[in-house]
């Protein structure tokens, strides 16, 4: 008899527990905002969490900044050490005009991985999303050492996962001078809204401080050169991808691939790619766009937190 | 998931032209919680509430519009539109309207003060609580740094008007958000850079010309204000920085003036404390509400607790508590209702007595988790019970008022017991090497998760039944504490 109404008690709350979401522990206490100099230059970052906890650097995308971050931050707060830069060009970092400061990938990739030599991190894992994808594995791929596991969020190093805009971008690199229009386009209110939204079945649940952020930022002086640097450089990350990709075969890192998959620019093909090189690659297409935080920050708060714990030691 | 926050516009019509305006929201939390209406200030949005909102949804439905002339919401021009507090209040009643607010606690910060006094007195009854996070509502509180902005209240001149270009700066603005900040490396950029963005629009720059100048009629009017505080006494709490350059702290105290009962917090921080602080701010709203808001269905499901309502089975139980206590704690009539879980409970107080754990350990222990949930009446009792155990006076008022322990095991006890509570028993490894740094080892990590699990017990019974603290717990004069 009372073995029963034990089993049934348990059998009861093993329901409970899947019935409801419970919250991840979070913790913005630790979040700290700093500007440090690399190399003349003056680079923003945030920061959080133990400093002798495992680091994981988080690399933003187009035309974010490391804010991009803030509500997945305080979420892995409670047991890594989190570092999120602004690329020169971007948030709070500078944006030297394109006569002192080359606006390439290779070269926003160097001066971040000073930033991190100059903070002392040896080892770490990258999270990459957009533009941190190319910075992040010029980075990797000139310190394999260094990189203990890989989180990829709509970061492309695939042809499979290229959009269709995509056909636009390659006239633009053709011939940059003749089709001012893709530049325009690329730096619109409008494109910077729909980078968020787009594709979602739920808009009030966007945040437009994000991309009303973004734009204003993009308005600023010297923004269409240095972004029409950067983007007409784009065309060198397409050709190092077969590099990138046999990096990858050949070091294997521990690698998570959340990706939103109804990010028009960046396609859900280009998650699922990173299977034919990284076999036990752990890739989760969500329902959710290219700013796939935006709409599922808890959900990949949990994935990586799971990842984590697995792949470190 | 219903804490989930949501961005919408609702179209409200404009009383003095009819023509729509639409304000923008962000709102969290079950719609049938109850509801606290965040009003933010100058030169800011809703924007500013995104971290309180996140946690206060949990528990309650939290709506934090845009006024027109900020943020997201319509700025119609001001030549047309008209700014003034009257105004703004009259669009921000309307709203209340639309989104279906009709009762709800105010959190009013800055400008939002003005508007949302107006409400209270324009509609007392919908209003279940005052939250003022510097909230102006008394001349004391005024600073030097209104000085430029009298001027021009004296003086409507082109020049004063003028001069008052310097509060629209950039400068000014990262002032306002750093000044009174001991480390500004915690105060995120996009806070101010997007609220520079929305003053650098064009024409904002007249419409908040007008309000500065609209401003004196709030001063005007703060007698009204002081009129519906002393008729309707809502529960009240002024959580303030204490360095704003512009509210001073007199005028959070000037509120005990016509709302006695009125709690009054200090946070070391400036005029924008929900950025660096914004944990330590929801944490006393928590407290606050828990106590004023969220206590009638809890204290029907109660009724009255005394020696007459104690069933017969808890009799033996509550004679122990006297030879215990000295009395019989009011707690114990709340447990007893229970009276197998009254009898278990002083059963395990025995078994924890007999743990590794020093007594005085113990007591930091249970004082801890019960003041991170916000527990007064736990509170009172452990500190009560650490002075008896002859814990040093400058102990059991750091217990009391919930602050770190200078002793480095008691601290590592206290802040253990605290980040079971917090972290939902996922507690990180920096709380653990914290607490083998100070020379305590497992058998005390255990101890202290079960004197935390104790006081989940009696915190949750306590909040239920709002049992009243016994005068045998109340701090009393120094000199007897430490006997």
């Amino acid at each position: 008899m009372h073995i029963r109404m034990l089993l049934a008690g348990l059998a009861m709350s093993m329901t409970c527990l899947t019935a409801q979401a419970t919250p991840i522990p979070s913790t913005s206490d630790t979040t700290s905002y700093h500007w440090v100099t690399v190399h003349g230059e003056r680079i923003f970052y945030r920061e959080a969490g133990p400093k002798d906890a495992p680091t994981i650097v988080l690399l933003h995308g187009f035309p974010s900044s490391s804010r991009e971050f803030d509500s997945l931050i305080p979420l892995l707060a409670t047991h890594y050490h989190l570092l999120a830069p602004d690329f020169p060009g971007f948030g709070q970092s500078d944006a030297p005009s394109p006569s002192s400061y080359t606006y390439t990938f290779d070269h926003l990739a160097s001066t971040i991985n000073d930033f991190i030599e100059q903070l002392h991190i040896d080892k770490y894992t990258l999270y990459l999303h957009d533009y941190g994808g190319p910075v992040g594995f010029h980075i990797m791929v000139a310190h394999p050492d260094r990189v203990q596991a890989l989180i990829i969020q709509n970061a492309n190093v695939y042809k499979d996962g290229l959009g269709k805009k995509w056909a636009g971008i390659a006239k633009y690199w053709a011939d940059p001078a003749a089709h001012p229009e893709v530049l325009d386009t690329f730096m619109s209110l409008a494109a910077a809204e729909q980078r968020h939204t787009g594709g979602t079945t739920h808009p009030e649940r966007y945040n437009p401080d994000t991309w009303t952020d973004e734009y204003a930022h993009l308005s600023r002086p010297g923004q269409r050169e240095i972004q029409g640097a950067l983007l007409y450089d784009y065309r060198t990350n397409v050709a190092s991808y077969p590099a990138w990709q046999a990096w990858l075969r050949e070091h294997k890192p521990p690698t998570l691939v959340v990706w939103g998959r109804n990010d028009p620019s960046f396609v859900a093909a280009g998650g699922e790619a990173f299977r034919r090189d990284l076999p036990d690659a752990d890739i989760h297409l969500l329902d959710a766009g290219h700013f796939a935080l935006d709409e599922k920050n808890d959900e990949i708060a949990s994935l990586i937190l799971d990842f984590m714990a697995k792949h470190q030691p | 998931m219903p804490a989930f926050p949501t961005y919408q516009t609702v179209s409200v019509a404009d009383r003095r032209s009819g023509t729509a305006l639409n304000l923008f929201y962000r709102e969290a939390g079950e719609k049938d919680a109850p509801a606290i209406l965040l009003l933010h200030g100058f030169p800011t949005s809703s924007h500013q509430y995104r971290g309180l909102i996140d946690r206060l949804a949990g528990k309650y439905r939290v709506i934090a519009p845009d006024m027109p002339g900020f943020g997201f919401s319509d700025a119609p021009p001001a030549k047309t539109f008209g700014y003034t507090f009257d105004h703004l209040a009259e669009v921000i009643e309307d709203f209340t309207d639309a989104v279906g607010l009709t009762r709800y606690a105010l959190y009013v910060f800055d400008y939002g003060a003005p508007v949302g006094f107006r409400l209270a007195v324009s509609r007392p009854e919908r209003v279940t609580a005052l939250i003022s996070q510097n909230g102006n509502a008394y001349e004391e509180g005024l600073s030097e740094g209104w000085d430029p902005i009298r001027a021009y209240w004296q003086n409507p001149t082109n020049e004063n008007r003028a001069n008052l270009r310097a509060f629209l700066k950039a400068e000014t603005t990262h002032f306002q958000y750093t000044h009174g900040e001991s480390d500004t490396s915690r105060i995120a950029p996009e806070s101010y850079t997007l609220d520079q963005h929305f003053l650098d629009r064009p024409g904002n720059d007249e419409i908040q010309l007008d309000l500065f100048g609209d401003y004196q009629t709030n001063v005007a009017t703060y007698s009204r204000f002081h009129d519906y505080f002393r008729a309707h006494r809502p529960p009240t709490l002024a959580v303030w920085g204490k360095n704003d350059p512009f509210f001073l702290p007199a005028g959070a105290e000037a509120f005990r003036r016509d709302i006695p009962n009125a709690e009054v917090r200090f946070v070391d921080a400036g005029h924008f404390p929900l950025e660096a602080h914004v944990d330590e701010i929801a944490g006393i709203i928590r407290a606050f509400l828990s106590r004023t808001l969220d206590t009638a269905q809890g204290k029907a499901l109660f009724g009255v607790l005394n020696k007459k309502s104690a069933p017969p089975e808890a009799q033996a139980a509550l004679n122990a508590m006297v030879g215990m206590f000295g009395f019989v704690p009011n707690l114990g009539y709340a447990l007893g209702v229970e009276p197998p879980v009254l009898s278990a409970y002083l059963s395990w107080l025995q078994a924890l007595g007999t743990t590794s754990l020093d007594p005085v350990a113990q007591q930091v222990a249970m004082t801890a988790a019960s003041h991170a949930n916000a527990a007064d009446y736990a509170v009172a009792v452990h500190a009560t019970l650490a002075s008896k155990l002859g814990a040093s006076t400058e102990v059991v008022s750091a217990l009391r008022a919930g602050s770190a322990l200078a002793d480095p095991k008691l601290e590592a006890v206290r802040r253990f017991a605290a980040a079971i509570v917090t972290t939902r028993t996922q507690v990180s490894d920096s709380d653990v090497n914290a607490l083998t740094v100070a020379g305590l080892d497992r058998r005390a990590a255990v101890a202290i998760a079960m004197a935390v699990a104790g006081k989940t017990l009696v915190n949750t019974v306590a909040h239920l039944s709002q049992v009243e603290i016994d005068a045998g717990f109340k701090p009393v004069s120094a000199k007897t504490e430490a006997a």
